[in-house]
């Protein structure tokens, strides 16, 4: 369907209505009291102003609603038609098509004068009371932010309400969007199937919910049933106050607090000691529903106030960033300057040195990791917030999408946290944007109406993995590498892995379009992201297939500065891999090599594992002879063995940025100083086994 | 649209609900299940094709089952619990800790459904 | 099976502009331009939703909303009705003859789209 300007369809339609005004005020000259005609001007005068105020003409609306009052005053017979009327009406005509075609043009003068004379004949009904300028209400009304609360909603729709063509379950599932909910139904009035009437409503039903919308959203909630329904909105649980007790009310206390019960029935019970729900059902006081819905409120209200003090309790106390900064900062220091004794004390060799330096690594380490530790922050936070951002964008985009977690409870610095937030935004964004179609295309796939955002986050070895997910679109293979080919990103037939044309989507340029849509918006902006998960010393990558959906996964170090890790030399030159990626050293004999013939495959208790040699990747020509060592690392379950001529052993290290002679050494992630001053190389475990897996595959093709 | 099918299954009733379980369709729904409400009676339900789901139809169920339950009859599925029932009873607060509403054992169809489905 | 809406509008702008919002959420959409038209493309169309304003030749909303109502196809059915600020009457009007929501002119079509996922889910 081609769809033009409104306005334009607008602009067309109010002229015609302008001249069929003019026609049927002069057959009105003639015949005074035709209702018919008074009523068709007055609704063509209607229908300017109403479609004016929608299509932005605010002024027409203005000025057309004073002729309209006019009008529906005269159709009512309230005032009579004179030849004064119809003068004022025809230059009003005129005026609204000039506002209408040029409105700069416009002679604001006469409009005030045709303004005060519709106003004058007004004056003259005596029910007539000015409209004053009423502010317009605002076109989108944002509901605002408040604490959150606890709020029991208790809902009795009328029997009839099916008969107006309401219907129930969209209008919890509102509610139930506004926050945690617990809906309760209540069928105590609910007859059996003979006395039934089907077309009835029985059930009524109490929600229990947590939210920040406040209660002017909840009211909103019901606003096409409010007339027809009785509801009650009462506050349960004041989120912002601090209590120290997981407890909550009493049984008893809900059930009064309902008027399920008084305060005479209640003190019955409790003297009887027995479980106070089982006696209220017993004598008849309750139905075992109306008990049922108390107890549920009680336990949600309970787990979440246990919650809530689990976060705000557990004696903690606030440290600005700042100084936790400058203490991780000491601590690097401090770390430098004990490797630098420990290599002293191993040279010289006297005992006591030893014994002191030993003694300071351990504690040394000790305080490195605390110091980690307190900078450690869930992602709990990050992830809980994108709850709004998906409901606000899909509801903006009249788009249907569930956003689901796991591994919120992953610890990261705090410092990444922060800085991860944007790229991550712009992910959910992206996915909500141009991954997840509208319901009914979905349906149309036979996928279920509704789309999924799947936010989680693993720890892997020394990093952590966080994944993005929909089941939306999936990333077009052919399309991308066209794009890639026009964009000079890859040569044009070149062959070329899924894996890797489907990451050109973070290469710089590859989609610069702010308006991008269909395939390629998915990677707009994605350059920014890589670049920005990149200086906190991270990967990301995508993935995406048919059936499966798209998925982004976010590599980051668990920490931003300090690592234990395995001090490696090749020649002359020195090298760190993190310790924890580790997993076994060898010696590399020909025993290992025994099923390679080009030394890039070892042999290890029968299994392949492809290795890098250092030697070549960093063409060391001043290598030494002899057997060299092979260190195993492991990444994603994937074994890669790095070969270097010695293991010297662990350290800690202080990681640098690297110097810009190695930013595009792929495999070298960051610097460090050692003990010695000297400089070590810190080794992107990810980024080898990557090219340990490659080599392997091209030589096994050929 | 819906469609009642009934047929005779070992001398049991089986009936199928196909298509929309809204009120549109109650009446005819609530008349099709008044028939068996008789003493000692089974009946068969299979709601697999049940495509729409809503409040008036949960409450007939809920009725029968009530009724059902007076009379010393029962009702079997022939099923695993429907997608669209299974999600009008989430969101209405029906499938209340995952039990039936009215909690009255082991011949509740609701909580037979909820442990095939849980049974895989 | 596709959802059918029915617009009833004497105004064609009004129409187009509901037409390709419902257009966007998946409708089908079938316009009347007042209220007799409306009965002919109700039972013509069967909508499980109707948006209809109230000021119209030949039959007006309110009119047509209690035809609707009474029609026993379409007891259940949605109705929404187009209403203006200065006419709160009509709101308690189109109440009496059966209608399920009000929207205040002017809105936006995401204000449209917003009652009408309130209205049909």
């Amino acid at each position: 369907m081609e769809i033009s300007d409104p306005r334009d369809y607008y602009i067309e339609e109010a002229s015609e209505l302008l001249s069929e005004i003019e026609a049927r005020i002069v057959d009105l000259e003639k015949s005074p009291e035709d209702y018919e005609l008074l009523n068709t001007v007055f609704r063509a005068l209607h229908t300017i102003k109403g479609s004016g105020s929608m299509f932005g003409y605010d002024e027409i609306a203005s000025f057309t609603h004073e002729v309209e009052t006019v009008f529906d005053y005269l159709r009512d017979g309230k005032l009579l038609i004179n030849k004064k009327i119809i003068d004022s009406t025809l230059m009003a005509c005129d005026h609204i098509s000039v506002l209408l075609k040029n409105p700069q043009n416009a002679d604001k003068e006469l409009q005030e004068k045709l303004v005060a004379s519709f106003r004058e004949l007004m004056s003259k009904v005596q029910e007539y009371a000015p409209h004053t300028a009423e502010p317009t209400p605002p076109l989108a009304e944002k509901t605002q932010e408040e604490p959150r609360k606890t709020y029991r909603i208790e809902f009795k729709p009328g029997r009839e309400i099916f008969l107006r063509g309401i219907k129930i379950l969209p209008l919890l599932n509102e509610l139930s969007d506004l926050g945690e909910a617990l809906i309760i139904a209540n069928s105590d009035e609910l007859p059996n199937l003979e006395d039934l009437n089907p077309e009835h409503c029985y059930t009524t039903w109490t929600a229990i919910l947590t939210t920040s919308s406040g209660i002017n959203a909840i009211k909103d909630v019901f606003i096409f049933v409010e007339d027809y329904s009785r509801i009650k909105i009462d506050v349960i649980d004041e989120g912002d106050v601090l209590g120290t007790e997981d407890d909550y009310k009493k049984i008893g206390e809900i059930l009064s607090e309902r008027g399920y019960m008084n305060v005479e029935e209640i003190n019955k019970i409790i003297s009887k000691k027995k479980l106070f729900g089982e006696m209220a059902v017993e004598q008849g006081i309750v139905t075992p529903d109306k008990v049922e819905s108390a107890l549920a409120e009680q336990k949600y209200v309970r787990e979440m106030r246990k919650r809530r003090n689990e976060v705000q309790t557990g004696s903690t106390i606030r440290v600005k960033n700042e100084k936790l900064d400058y203490l991780v900062d000491l601590v690097g220091e401090l770390v430098t300057l004990q490797a630098r004794l420990s290599g002293y004390a191993n040279k010289d060799g006297e005992a006591e040195l030893l014994n002191i330096s030993e003694t300071l690594e351990g504690l040394t380490s000790e305080l490195r990791e605390t110091t980690m530790s307190i900078r450690m922050v869930p992602l709990t936070e990050t992830f809980r917030s994108f709850f709004r951002l998906v409901r606000d964008l899909s509801h903006e985009l009249g788009k249907n999408v569930e956003l689901v977690t796991y591994g919120a409870e992953t610890e990261l610095d705090k410092n990444v946290i922060d800085m991860l937030k944007d790229p991550l935004v712009h992910i959910i964004r992206n996915s909500v944007d141009h991954g997840i179609e509208h319901s009914k295309d979905r349906a149309a796939l036979g996928k279920p109406e509704k789309g999924t955002i799947t936010q989680g986050a693993a720890y892997s070895g020394a990093n952590v993995l966080i994944e993005i997910s929909d089941d939306g679109r999936v990333l077009d293979p052919e399309k991308i590498r066209k794009k890639g080919e026009e964009k000079g990103l890859i040569k044009s037939g070149s062959e070329i892995g899924e894996h890797e044309l489907f990451n050109l989507i973070f290469e710089p340029g590859f989609s610069t379009s702010e308006k991008a849509t269909g395939i390629s918006g998915r990677g707009v902006g994605m350059d920014v992201v890589r670049k920005n998960i990149e200086r906190l010393r991270g990967t990301v990558e995508v993935a995406s297939e048919k059936n499966r959906g798209t998925t982004i996964t976010i590599r980051l170090p668990l920490t931003l500065s300090i690592i234990d890790g395995l001090l490696l030399e090749v020649g002359d030159g020195k090298y760190i891999v993190n310790l924890s990626d580790v997993v076994e050293c060898f010696e590399l004999t020909g025993d290992l090599l025994g099923i390679s013939d080009n030394n890039s495959i070892a042999n290890i208790r029968g299994e392949a594992v492809p290795f890098i040699n250092l030697r070549t990747l960093f063409s060391q020509q001043d290598a030494s002879e002899g057997n060299m060592q092979l260190v195993v690392v492991n990444t994603e379950d994937q074994k890669t063995g790095i070969a270097v001529d010695r293991v010297l052993g662990q350290t800690q290290i202080v990681i640098k940025p690297l110097s810009i002679a190695f930013r595009n050494v792929e495999e070298v992630s960051g610097s460090t100083i050692l003990g010695d001053g000297s400089i070590a190389l810190i080794l992107d475990v990810n980024k080898i086994t990557q090219k340990a897996r490659e080599e392997k595959t091209s030589r096994i093709a050929k | 649209m819906l469609e009642i099918e009934q047929k005779k299954d070992n001398g049991k009733i089986v009936l199928k609900l196909k298509g929309e379980a809204s009120i549109e369709n109650a009446e005819k729904i609530h008349k099709s299940f008044l028939q068996f409400i008789n003493n000692n009676e089974t009946l068969l339900l299979d709601l697999d094709e049940v495509e729409k789901v809503d409040i008036s139809f949960l409450q007939i169920l809920a009725a029968l089952c009530k009724t059902l339950n007076e009379k010393k009859g029962e009702i079997l599925f022939l099923t695993s619990l429907p997608k669209p029932l299974e999600e009008a009873l989430i969101i209405s607060g029906y499938f209340r800790y995952k039990h039936c509403i009215f909690d009255h054992g082991k011949s509740c169809w609701i909580n037979e459904m909820i442990r095939s489905t849980e049974g895989g | 099976m596709g959802k059918k809406a029915l617009i009833v509008d004497d105004s064609a702008s009004m129409r187009q502009m509901i037409n390709f919002t419902l257009d966007e959420e998946g409708w089908e959409v079938a316009e009347a331009s007042n209220g007799k038209e409306g009965l002919d493309q109700l039972h013509l169309t069967h909508p499980q939703l109707v948006i209809t304003d109230i000021h119209m030749p030949e039959m007006n909303g309110i009119e047509f909303i209690k035809n609707v109502r009474t029609a026993s196809e379409f007891k259940f059915t949605p109705i929404i009705v187009l209403t203006t600020e200065s006419e709160k009457s009509m709101q308690e009007k189109g109440k009496e003859a059966g209608a399920t929501a009000w929207i205040v002119k002017p809105f936006t079509p995401e204000k449209l789209k917003e009652v009408v996922k309130k209205v049909c889910g």
